[in-house]
């Protein structure tokens, strides 16, 4: 049995054998980003329902987002002295 | 046996004390109307076994001439998300696997000194993450929900299985049930009564308040339930008026605001017709009144659902990594996964927008003395119902009924819901008063005024 030279099927030439095709960079699957990001197993169906969810809440929250807040400082105050009030008041 | 039907906590309160009434015969009474009617309502989820024998030591003491407390010998529902040492806390869940401290939280440790009888558990949503608490029904039609998250509270009380309850509110979950029950329920101001013991739901946004029939019963509670409590971060080391001293004052020379944006732009006619009506009749009682405007309320429903996702996602977390989330309700289960999508710069925008409503409701209590509208935009829905008709529109029941409660949660303002009116169909409509930080007191004499004016306090749900 003769073995047959491959062909480049796009030139319909033989494939020079010499050439190193490029390494194409394998793509993650959308899952496994969703799982990175979230940090929790997801089911491809349980997530897709969770996000049709979250449209009207996202919604809402876009609104937010196009607001220029830059010099406002958030409700939240960092307070170191707070566990020393327990021991004091205990 | 007697019939106590038309007393309030303050009466039972009094007449236990003057030996009128025993303990034993009011929670005898109690536990009776709970055997009637809440196979019906489904408003507790555990009765105490000693409740009887807490009752009679009570009576005891009473004839000994023994000091006693403002609650002394009054049985109280409390709702199924504070711990309890004599009942188990499920917080509305029957997930596998979740269990909490058999033990007092605060308010329930306060509540015991005071003299209360702890009656049993009233029902909560699933982890106070909702607004239906099902199965429970409203004692005005038991086709329709009492609202939540303390729905067993506002049911109980209303239906007269209790002569008052306690209640949490993240976004609402005091005063919708309030409303839509014909109850007075009051979330006092963010630091003011301790949550510990307490199951979280959202951390800076949850605060704990009575349920009761009567604006002087939640005086009495919430001198029983304020004060300083080291264990809760947030609880702040301010001095406890007696809020009943200031509870019968006159509003002539108050001022009162109208903030005519966000809490009128779609009310059911009746709800809306019932808020005009109180309006002219406080203005009739001297009440001067002003009205504004707050624009930036248009961003806070994306600040609130940021935060108490994001919130109720971090509490959770163990058990969305462990699967036990698969065994929440659905409606819960979805909330708590959502809070994954909600990013950190989001939080804090969230928190940012947070501050500037803060400025907003000070700059506009500095003109008033205290805010009036409707507690709610619609009155009760139909168990089963997602949708109800607002106006021309088809409104989700979700996002229309915390609509007005939720700027006080994000804000940590004091805000009271009374009743004041009912619609076409006989259901309660609620009316919301709010105040400056710490001004609980205000707040009651304002909703005093109203009440002592008029009758809906005498009004009773059939059952």
């Amino acid at each position: 049995m003769t073995k047959k030279t491959p062909i480049d099927i796009k030139k319909n030439t033989p494939l020079d054998m010499t050439k190193k095709t490029p390494l194409k960079k394998k793509k993650k699957p959308p899952l496994d980003v969703w799982t990175d990001i979230l940090d929790v197993q997801v089911n491809p169906e349980r997530l897709k329902q969770n996000l049709a969810s979250y449209t009207e809440i996202l919604e809402e929250i876009k609104k937010l987002r196009a607001l220029d807040l830059t010099d406002v400082h958030p409700a939240i105050i960092f307070e170191p002295t707070a566990p020393y009030r327990k021991l004091e008041k205990s | 046996m007697q019939n106590f039907r038309t007393l309030n906590l303050a009466t039972i309160a009094a007449k236990i004390r003057a030996q009128t009434i025993t303990s034993t015969e009011v929670t005898e009474y109690y536990l009776d109307r709970i055997a009637k009617h809440d196979s019906t309502l489904k408003s507790f989820v555990h009765l105490s076994q000693t409740a009887l024998k807490q009752a009679a030591q009570a009576d005891q003491a009473v004839l000994r001439g023994q000091t006693l407390g403002p609650l002394h010998g009054v049985p109280i529902g409390i709702k199924d998300n504070y711990l309890t040492q004599d009942m188990p806390t499920t917080a509305g869940t029957e997930a596998p696997n979740i269990s909490f401290a058999q033990q007092d939280s605060a308010v329930s440790a306060r509540l015991r000194k005071a003299g209360a009888i702890l009656l049993g558990k009233t029902r909560t949503h699933e982890f106070a993450w909702g607004n239906v608490t099902p199965p429970t029904r409203n004692p005005w039609n038991t086709d329709y929900v009492p609202s939540g998250s303390s729905g067993g509270s506002a049911s109980a009380v209303a239906a007269g299985l209790c002569a008052a309850a306690t209640g949490s509110d993240t976004g609402g979950s005091i005063r919708m049930p309030a409303a839509v029950c014909g109850l007075v329920g009051l979330k006092p101001t963010f630091g003011r009564v301790s949550r510990t013991g307490i199951v979280p739901h959202s951390w800076s946004l949850d605060h704990a308040g009575p349920l009761t029939r009567t604006v002087k019963d939640t005086a009495i509670m919430l001198n029983v339930m304020a004060g300083y409590d080291a264990t809760d971060p947030a609880c702040q080391d301010r001095p406890t008026p007696n809020y009943l001293k200031t509870l019968n004052q006159p509003i002539t020379g108050l001022t009162l605001g109208i903030c005519r944006n966000h809490f009128f732009d779609n009310n059911q006619a009746d709800v809306e017709q019932a808020i005009e009506r109180a309006i002219e009749d406080f203005s009739r009682a001297g009440a001067k009144i002003i009205e504004f405007k707050i624009p930036r309320l248009e961003f806070g429903l994306g600040a609130i659902f940021a935060i108490e996702l994001a919130s109720s996602t971090a509490y959770h977390d163990q058990s969305l990594r462990q699967g036990k989330v698969e065994h929440f309700t659905p409606d819960v289960r979805t909330l708590v996964e959502l809070g994954r999508f909600v990013s950190a710069p989001d939080y804090l925008k969230a928190e940012q927008l947070r501050s500037l409503l803060m400025q907003d409701f000070a700059q506009a209590l500095t003109k008033c003395d205290a805010i009036i509208g409707p507690t709610t935009p619609i009155t009760a829905w139909k168990a089963g119902t997602w949708r109800v008709p607002v106006g021309d529109r088809d409104t989700s029941v979700l996002s229309a009924s915390w609509r007005y409660t939720f700027p006080y949660n994000l804000t940590g303002l004091p805000a009271i819901s009374i009743p004041c009116g009912f619609d076409r169909l006989g259901l309660p409509i609620g009316l919301q008063i709010a105040g400056r930080p710490f001004e609980e007191a205000t707040v009651l004499k304002v909703a005093a005024a109203y009440e002592r004016t008029h009758d809906w306090v005498n009004q009773y749900p059939p059952i």
